[in-house]
């Protein structure tokens, strides 16, 4: 490479050198002609392995830079190869003039269409005869990922409580689906709601299993105490403490309200405390 | 204002003692809610700790919060979703545990860096448990930390106050009550020492306070889930959330 460059640029009716080797360029042109030599940063990008229901993973960088002496054509870019439609080219990307110094840069994204080895490649041709278009090559792996589930959580509060004894493993609960709540826990609620007074063991189970929140799309407003949703200001521990102690009985852990105000508007819920 | 008194409590106790008989000899953990409760993760970001959903006007709200327990400071700003990780809000019409509709979140990038893509809702059949991602559905992705708006929906992914207030720790708080009952139960302490009264604290403090949490807040037309889950717009439906992670 470095050989070839040299002799390249040698030939005086040569205007522009281009190549994607920066070292290279540095190392045999310390004082040499006004040139322009376009580098990039990066020779290949790989974008590792991502699902193709995902849509576009991380863009990555193109930088190039021209590290000559001399202004030079460079653009318009694109992708080339044969998974070209995987890779989505952002940025400006139409032909400029790329001053001696001046880098341009523009964002790769990966999108695989299919499964396996994805290749492609961004292609910017120059106005330097030598050395032509300056290649950035592209991979990366296309995948259908299946997903184990960790963690669940439907009623606030309330199956914690009651999955408390710890002969029922936490873990099994988390990664289990409400599919089989009802077999497998009921029994188990109703044992702890028999012995609370106020309360039918087996409605107070019917009510709490399967673990899902009920949401009532029709409520005029939607909260945990009347069971039609879970605002965020709703005191779940209290509600909670109401079903397992019994319908008629208000007790509390009183801690009323959050710390911070809920806003009114989209996140509705209160940025981080510094 | 109102207390647990330990004659109110007693019988819930006895209940305790029952499903506790077999317990002996097992190390206790005991924690409040839903939070730090994922003994089969470390990643404190597939640890699910709270669903909200609610209604706003013609839309509704979904919220779920992981991570518990983030201090702030660099423990919060360098927070991040796990990028192995599928987060995903299973709606059901007749409560039978199967999903009728999803909406499915995932993240890619590290750091404050990270994209999120939010797919849904979409009907799908779906028992929960194993899954992947799905073929199509309205989407949206942009930055976390920002608002982001597409696909009918707004999506907000990134770290928040934790809107979940308890008093969980200390003496005559939840984890007192429930310490309390497990140690009658046992006839062996279970917990902290100074967490054993089995009622709750006038001047409670909320333990949360001043903590963070990541959220992930999508806000999409009542409209586009009673669609996708065959309901109308008035009807009910059952929600909940999960965390799973790439196998």
């Amino acid at each position: 490479m470095n050989t070839a460059l040299f002799r390249r640029r040698a030939l005086p009716a040569l205007a522009a050198l281009l190549t994607v080797t920066a070292a290279a360029c540095d190392d045999d042109t310390p004082t040499g002609p006004r040139v322009p030599v376009v580098t990039a940063a990066t020779q290949v990008l790989a974008f590792g392995t991502l699902d193709t229901n995902f849509g576009a993973g991380m863009a990555q960088t193109v930088t190039l830079t021209n590290t000559g002496g001399a202004a030079v054509m460079v653009g318009p870019l694109s992708v080339a190869g044969a998974a070209a439609a995987d890779f989505v080219l952002t940025g400006d990307v139409q032909a400029r003039s790329l001053a001696a110094g001046a880098s341009m840069q523009v964002s790769v994204a990966f999108d695989p269409t299919a499964t396996g080895t994805r290749e492609a490649a961004v292609l910017a041709p120059t106005d330097d005869q030598a050395t032509g278009t300056v290649t950035v090559g592209l991979t990366g792996t296309g995948a259908r990922f299946t997903y184990a589930q960790v963690d669940r959580v439907g009623i606030p509060t309330l199956n914690t409580v009651f999955n408390h004894p710890p002969q029922f493993s936490k873990k099994d609960y988390n990664v289990a689906s409400p599919m089989a709540d009802v077999a497998t826990y009921t029994g188990l609620f109703e044992t702890v709601a028999g012995a609370v007074s106020n309360a039918d063991p087996a409605a107070t189970a019917a009510l709490l299993l399967p673990d899902e929140l009920p949401v009532n799309m029709g409520a005029a407003t939607t909260s945990f105490a009347t069971l039609t949703g879970r605002a965020p200001a709703d005191d779940a521990v209290d509600v909670a403490l109401s079903v397992v102690v019994g319908p008629s009985s208000l007790h509390s852990d009183n801690v009323g309200s959050n710390d911070r105000a809920f806003l009114t508007t989209f996140p509705y819920l209160a940025p981080p405390n510094d | 204002m109102h207390h647990l008194t330990l004659s109110r409590f007693a019988p819930w106790m006895a209940a305790l003692a029952l499903a506790a008989l077999v317990a002996v000899g097992t190390t206790l953990t005991l924690q409040g809610a839903d939070h730090a409760d994922s003994p089969d993760t470390t990643e404190g970001n597939l640890d699910a700790n709270d669903l909200y959903v609610f209604s706003q006007g013609d839309n509704l709200v979904f919220a779920l919060t992981v991570s518990p327990l983030l201090a702030p400071g660099s423990a919060t700003s360098t927070a991040a979703f796990n990028p192995d990780g599928l987060y995903e809000f299973k709606l059901d019409r007749e409560r039978d545990g199967v999903a009728e509709a999803v909406i499915q979140v995932a993240f890619s990038g590290t750091g404050s860096n990270q994209m999120v893509d939010v797919r849904g809702p979409v009907a799908v059949s779906d028992g929960g448990g194993t899954t992947s991602m799905l073929a199509a559905g309205p989407s949206v992705r942009g930055a976390v930390n920002t608002t982001v708006t597409g696909g009918g929906m707004s999506v907000f992914a990134g770290p928040r106050d934790d809107p979940f207030f308890i008093d969980l720790f200390g003496d005559r708080s939840v984890t007192s009550v429930l310490n309390a009952a497990f140690s009658a139960a046992l006839g062996e302490q279970v917990g902290a020492s100074g967490e054993q009264t089995l009622a709750f604290n006038p001047q409670a403090t909320d333990d949360l306070a001043g903590l963070n949490v990541l959220a992930i807040v999508v806000e999409l037309p009542k409209s586009a889930v009673a669609s996708a889950l065959g309901i109308g717009t008035g009807d009910v439906f059952y929600a909940w959330a999960t965390t799973s992670v790439r196998r």
